[in-house]
């Protein structure tokens, strides 16, 4: 009966295998390691600081100023890298902040059913009928300027999107019938939620949560840009394009911060879209498989 | 006592537009301790509704279901009553049926975790030995369902639901997504399964052929109702119901007797919008008047047969006209 040889089990670390196979997520995971490697070490890269006006002002790009110094004479290599202490940190806590407000709302709509996921879904609508950069400079002004305001804004706009996902996920793992199966071998449903549900509807979430990071540090950038976020004169990537558009001449002052931008943002979407299939132990294990 | 008795359970669904879809119609069913029930029909008649009302996995509209003499309550948010555990489903789909992210044995330990007949430090062992009961190796337990093959975790999610020390399985149309080889064996693995623990078995199929082998009894129900009920091997020779004979006419014979099958004309109506009189009537070969105004009950007749016909008046079998259930050929 050759139906009884097991099939060969999934190698140990396919994960990592998968994911050679996905240049992509190479690519994005070296660029955001990179990102998350200098935010660290700022003070230590850094060949100046960030605040010190002790230069030239409006330097072209050169040895000494690689990336030109801005117009008060800032070292703009050195704001750019200290700018990423900024966005980087603030991002990753925003998205998990956002994911988990949006992770207990869903489950718990998705859980209830009926009465409570109208309400809950109803709000959620509320959030979605404006704009997310207005809804967002509209909670950021109400609260006031400052970078700790527009975190929370950008956590206002975030969240309901999470709520909507992980609702309809457990709405739809929760009739599958792996958990009525679950279900009739006696399993309560709060356990099969924990158990059954909620490690299913994981994956998604971590997928959205990777794209994300890139809204969030859009989003952040841009408030800053308005003039909500950061306020002079810290670096923030997002004032510093802000300043820089004023001195259209100068291009270097704005075109790095938003190459910054450009890169975590393209670095966060590649480490998405490829977690999305290394994630899944089905496709993962698939993938490899192909390769042997 | 019968170990499932359905009695007269209607099963509805709520349409799009806020019409109702009527799946079951007032089935009525029973399967005793260590009995195999088959149940055949074509696809849309209400067979899966049936076996999810009858776990309690659906609510029925009317009547009830009794699993070893006590109602079956519909599940709900709590944990499934104890003695329900008892009665199990297993579905069609084993790829759906068994949670891809959590391992073979912690799943099996599932009714284990609820049931607490095997104390906390056997359960490993019982994991192991109900795997070993449906042919698996023990090691199965370590595995993900998704590095085993669809005829393996059928027999895996078959050892899940004896975890449950069941005394009745309604297992809908377990074999219908398995290749051939694996149906034969999951087939004699559910005889064996049946004889060894005493277990009463609802074996839902499309496969006609494989009721035939291993049910003691057999239903058979056209657009939610059943027409036709009795032991297997007598309503095979003579079916009472146009219906069940039009069924056992469309089984090919592969055994060279050059016995062609008949297809059965037309559609299963739509149940929203079941015909007039007898369910049959617009398909049958044998229509007459009285079959589009009124709708036949389901009579019993001699040999614990039953059927719902006007051909079939209560009491006696009586053969249907014509001869068409030529070329069947019965295990001697």
């Amino acid at each position: 009966m050759s139906e009884l040889a097991l099939p060969r089990r999934a190698p140990r670390f396919h994960w990592l295998k998968a994911s050679r196979r996905q240049p992509l997520a190479v690519i994005g995971a070296t660029i955001a390691l990179t990102w998350i490697v200098i935010a660290v070490f700022a003070p230590l890269i850094a060949p100046y600081g960030s605040l010190a006006q002790t230069f030239t002002p409006a330097q072209s790009p050169s040895l000494h100023h690689l990336f030109g110094t801005d117009e008060l004479g800032r070292d703009v290599l050195s704001r750019v890298i200290y700018g990423s202490r900024v966005s980087i940190p603030i991002a990753l806590l925003l998205v998990a902040l956002a994911s988990s407000i949006g992770c207990v709302v869903g489950a718990i709509a998705g859980y209830f059913r009926g009465l409570v996921d109208g309400a809950l879904m109803r709000a959620v609508d509320l959030f979605f009928a404006f704009p997310p950069i207005i809804l967002a400079m509209v909670v950021a002004a109400v609260l006031g300027r400052g970078l700790q305001n527009a975190a929370l804004a950008i956590v206002v706009v975030a969240w309901p999107s999470y709520a909507r996902v992980v609702r309809g996920l457990v709405l739809s793992v929760g009739d599958s019938e792996f958990v009525q199966s679950a279900r009739l071998m006696g399993t309560p449903a709060r356990r099969a939620l924990f158990r059954d549900v909620l490690p299913n509807v994981a994956g998604p979430v971590i997928v959205l949560a990777t794209l994300d990071l890139a809204n969030a540090i859009l989003l952040l950038s841009g408030l800053s840009f308005l003039g909500l976020g950061a306020q002079p004169p810290q670096a923030e990537w997002g004032s510093m394009v802000a300043d820089g558009t004023q001195y259209f001449q100068w291009w270097w002052m704005g075109t790095f911060p938003g190459l910054a931008i450009f890169t975590v943002v393209l670095a966060f979407n590649f480490l998405g879209d490829s977690l999305r299939d290394v994630l899944d132990p089905r496709t993962a294990w698939r993938s490899s498989e192909e390769q042997a | 006592m019968s170990a499932l008795e359905v009695r007269d359970v209607v099963v509805d669904y709520e349409a799009r537009g806020g019409g109702r879809v009527r799946a079951v119609a007032g089935a009525c069913l029973t399967v005793e301790p260590g009995q195999i029930v088959g149940l055949v029909g074509e696809s849309g008649c209400g067979k899966s509704s049936l076996a999810r009302a009858a776990v309690g996995l659906v609510a029925p509209t009317a009547g009830s279901v009794f699993f070893e003499g006590a109602p079956v309550s519909p599940l709900t948010r709590r944990a499934r009553p104890r003695e329900l555990i008892r009665l199990q489903l297993v579905f069609q789909n084993p790829y759906s049926s068994l949670n891809p992210r959590r391992k073979v044995g912690s799943q099996l330990g599932d009714a284990l975790d609820a049931l607490d007949l095997v104390p906390r430090r056997g359960r490993s062992a019982r994991v192991r030995e109900l795997i070993e009961l449906v042919g698996l190796p023990a090691t199965a337990a370590d595995g993900y369902p998704h590095e085993f093959s669809g005829g393996q975790r059928q027999r895996i999610a078959i050892a899940r639901s004896l975890a449950a020390n069941p005394s009745v399985i309604v297992l809908d149309e377990p074999l219908a997504s398995l290749d051939a080889s694996a149906q034969a064996q999951l087939a004699n693995l559910l005889v064996d399964l049946s004889r060894d623990l005493d277990l009463g078995l609802l074996l839902i199929s499309h496969d006609l052929a494989i009721v035939r082998h291993i049910a003691d009894a057999v239903s058979v129900m056209y657009l939610g109702l059943m027409v036709e009920t009795g032991p297997t091997l007598p309503l095979w020779q003579v079916p009472l119901h146009p219906y069940s004979e039009a069924l056992i006419g469309s089984v090919p014979h592969p055994d060279g007797t050059g016995f062609l099958p008949e297809a059965l004309p037309g559609e299963v109506p739509d149940p929203a919008n079941p015909p007039s009189g007898c369910r049959f009537h617009p398909r049958c070969p044998y229509v007459f008047d009285r079959c589009r105004t009124d709708d036949p009950p389901l009579v019993p007749l001699q040999d614990g047969r039953t059927a719902a016909c006007w051909l079939q008046p209560q009491g006696a079998p009586v053969a249907l006209p014509g001869d068409r259930v030529k070329g069947v050929n019965l295990p001697r």
